[in-house]
């Protein structure tokens, strides 16, 4: 312990002051902040939103395009673990109210994203290809509250982490008509958005660095 | 009694000690720490630290979680309700305390007002 922190009346408070700041920026690379995971997911939807909208997409791409959102997901969560939470787990003070929010609008854009998707499909008759295409496409889409609830609770994660999910929907279903017409309409402000993210974990990163430094300069136990 | 001097004898003694004030005011700024960030953050050697949290245990100020990630085992800590309010009302005792003039330097009142909240 450090000796200056003797009695607490003598005791320099900024020291305490420090200590509290320290915890709550390291504990937000547990939920808030991703840093390098969000330059990666913006660059990720980048590439993505721009193929679909502008070159036609087999359905191999399509699937391999589809799985995006989950590259991203693992890779940020994989960074938080091993990279950002260096020195132990830390997690950031629940919000309960915040992250139930956003899992409700997720919910509304998932049963919007489905009319969208029931509008767009064109009525053939039954066939078990056609269902299971549907099948997996309304899968996909009831899966992103929970995603969007635990995985993107950023606020400029959820715009682009929607728009990726639902054209993942679209992709992994075989419906690559519907992910382009969807690209080509909406795709520029989840550009805009993940423009945004890139530079927002490029900032977080470069805070991550000076965290790191104070941290390391800690005195080690004696 | 003199209300000044009352004021600092009704101090929570436990929260007082200076280790375990550096290890709740931690605590309260997440929902869950690894005992390993505390030992980092508080410069305690692990000895040092159990003793510590076990006395805040014992009063019921902190929860621990213990669990194995892969082959090793991690303890993880928790402030509880009844701990976040010890230290809120730790700190609004000490501030009014400080209001009744005590017999600290002026330079210790000045950052002592700037106590965190």
């Amino acid at each position: 312990m450090n000796n200056t922190l003797s009695t607490p009346l003598q005791a320099p408070t900024e020291e305490l002051t420090k200590v509290q700041r320290l915890t709550r920026e390291y504990a937000r690379f547990s939920r808030d902040a991703a840093g390098l995971g969000h330059v990666m997911g913006g660059a990720l939807i980048f590439l993505v939103v721009f193929l679909v909208a502008h070159r036609p997409v087999n359905a191999w791409e399509g699937i391999v395009l589809g799985t995006t959102p989950l590259v991203w997901i693992i890779s940020k969560e994989w960074l938080r673990r091993r990279y950002y939470q260096f020195s132990g787990r830390v997690t950031q003070r629940e919000r309960r109210w915040h992250d139930l929010i956003l899992g409700l609008l997720a919910g509304f854009f998932a049963v919007l994203i489905l009319a969208v998707f029931l509008v767009q499909k064109p009525i053939q008759p039954f066939s078990w290809k056609s269902a299971v295409t549907s099948a997996v496409c309304i899968a996909v889409l009831l899966t992103m509250p929970v995603v969007v609830w635990r995985y993107l609770r950023a606020p400029y994660e959820f715009v682009p982490g929607v728009f990726l999910l639902a054209l993942s929907a679209f992709l992994l279903s075989g419906n690559i008509q519907i992910a382009s017409r969807v690209a080509g309409a909406f795709g520029i402000v989840a550009e805009i958005v993940a423009v945004v993210m890139i530079l927002a974990g490029y900032t977080e990163h470069m805070k991550f660095l000076k965290l790191r430094r104070k941290l390391s300069a800690m005195k080690e136990p004696t | 009694m003199r209300p000044d001097v009352e004021s600092y004898l009704t101090l929570d003694r436990l929260v007082h000690e200076p280790a375990r004030l550096v290890i709740l005011t931690v605590l309260a700024e997440a929902e869950e720490a690894e005992f390993r960030f505390l030992e980092k953050v508080c410069g305690l050697t692990k000895g040092n630290l159990n003793g510590h949290i076990s006395k805040l245990k014992e009063a019921g100020y902190v929860e621990a979680r213990k669990f194995f990630r892969g082959e090793f085992p991690v303890t993880s800590l928790k402030i509880t309700h009844s701990g976040r309010k010890a230290l809120k009302k730790y700190r609004k005792q000490l501030n009014e305390a400080l209001q009744h003039k005590p017999a600290v330097s002026v330079g210790t009142r000045k950052s002592l007002s700037s106590l965190p909240s």
